[in-house]
């Protein structure tokens, strides 16, 4: 039953080796979805191109189906994944700079590095943004250490365990959720693409 | 637009579906994840020492709490100090283990191992984790800090296999006012005994990013 301890199935190496490959694999993927372009990840927030939102919803609600499927046919113990535990105050704090950062550079941390992978300029410098934004934080890290590490923690929780309801419940909110934001999106594409189309060729 | 209307389909087909399916309880899972269990327990990783849960009590550093799982009479004539009487039924409660602290050790206590073991499945397929067996179980226990001439060598020896009934009679019900309930601290430099408590590390997230 999964989840499976690939350390003692695969070997110490190949364990590490699996990770480059599924690292691997992600990055193509990311690329592929057209990840590796600020142009067009930056569109999002001018509800231009949705891609990020369709890409990502897709992402969340296919491994949702298919934990919680698996756990229904006992191939997998849910209890045993890790989830990360929740720090409400510091998340929604990091959230925010996490979002501005985006805005800005038009990359997240993982399609800076698909970007850089890709050779791009742009992609480079905010790699170098990113380590030098690390190396910041890692500095400063006592000035705000009591936040980062107790505001909001509320450990590893999940929706259905907050609203007390099947997890079932949640993955068909999630679903129907997920599918009603698609139909927006593409509504909102056209929308936005039209009006800027409209002011470039008056 | 067809792989569009499609995909809306099977995603909602798989949404509803997932209501419709028994979800396995706890009882299913214990049966299928038997074996598994079973596995980890042959390895005795999990069973400490008593000397190691008197270091454990004295350790001061180190949150823990034990869970005595035998029955109220047991308890009644004698149990651990600061032990907390549970049923199995009280640990199948998911209310229950939404109680247990989060940075704890946790110790299971019985007569000898068996309901101990028991026990120590239903936490574990329940996903928590630092959970540990008394070895030998209160038997063990008093035949060592009971009795000053055999906590010395050689030491009796736990008895995994026990019936777990108590095997020592008392002349009252004394629960932890009992002498061995809390022994002291220079009993655990007596024996020679294998530590197995793995120390509790920080629990900020060790995974996570986003795409």
């Amino acid at each position: 039953m999964a989840p499976f301890d690939l350390q003692l199935t695969l070997g110490h190496v190949w364990h590490n080796i699996s990770y480059i490959l599924m690292g691997i694999a992600f990055g193509f993927v990311l690329e592929r979805a057209g990840f590796g372009d600020s142009r067009k990840l930056a569109a999002q927030f001018y509800f231009r191109d949705m891609r990020v939102l369709k890409v990502m919803f897709s992402a969340i609600i296919t491994a949702m189906l298919l934990i919680f499927w698996s756990e229904s046919l006992a191939l997998l113990d849910y209890t045993k994944l890790f989830l990360n535990p929740t720090y409400l105050w510091s998340g929604i704090v990091g959230g925010l700079i996490f979002g501005v950062g985006f805005v800005i550079g038009g990359y997240c941390p993982g399609t800076s590095l698909v970007s850089l992978g890709t050779l791009k300029l742009d992609g480079a410098f905010f790699v170098l943004g990113l380590f030098a934004g690390m190396f910041l934080f890692g500095e400063t890290i006592p000035l705000f250490r009591v936040f980062w590490e107790t505001a909001g923690y509320y450990g590893p929780v999940s929706l259905f365990e907050v609203f007390n309801v099947p997890s079932s419940y949640v993955v068909c909110g999630a679903v129907i959720m997920a599918l009603a934001m698609f139909v927006a999106a593409e509504k909102m594409e056209h929308l936005f693409s039209t009006r800027a189309s409209g002011r470039k060729n008056p | 637009m067809k792989l569009k209307i499609t995909g809306i389909i099977v995603a909602l087909s798989l949404a509803i579906g997932l209501n419709l399916i028994a979800k396995p309880d706890l009882d299913m899972k214990l049966n299928q994840l038997s074996q598994t269990y079973q596995g980890i327990l042959q390895t005795r990783q999990i069973y400490i020492d008593p000397a190691e849960l008197l270091e454990l009590m004295y350790n001061g550093t180190m949150s823990y709490q034990i869970f005595d799982v035998r029955d109220d009479s047991d308890f009644n004539l004698f149990h651990i100090i600061d032990a907390k009487k549970v049923t199995l039924d009280q640990l199948k409660d998911n209310r229950f283990i939404k109680t247990l602290p989060d940075r704890s050790v946790i110790v299971l206590v019985s007569n000898d191992e068996t309901k101990a073991a028991q026990a120590w499945k239903i936490l574990a397929i329940q996903g928590v984790s630092n959970i540990y067996i008394l070895a030998g179980g209160i038997n063990y226990w008093l035949a060592l800090f009971d009795n000053p001439e055999l906590n010395s060598n050689p030491d009796p020896k736990p008895k995994p296999e026990g019936d777990d009934r108590l095997r020592h009679s008392f002349q009252a019900a004394l629960g932890q006012l009992h002498p061995a309930a809390n022994p002291d601290y220079e009993q655990t430099t007596k024996r020679q005994w294998e530590k197995k408590i793995i120390p509790l590390g920080r629990t900020k997230s060790k995974s996570g990013g986003c795409g």
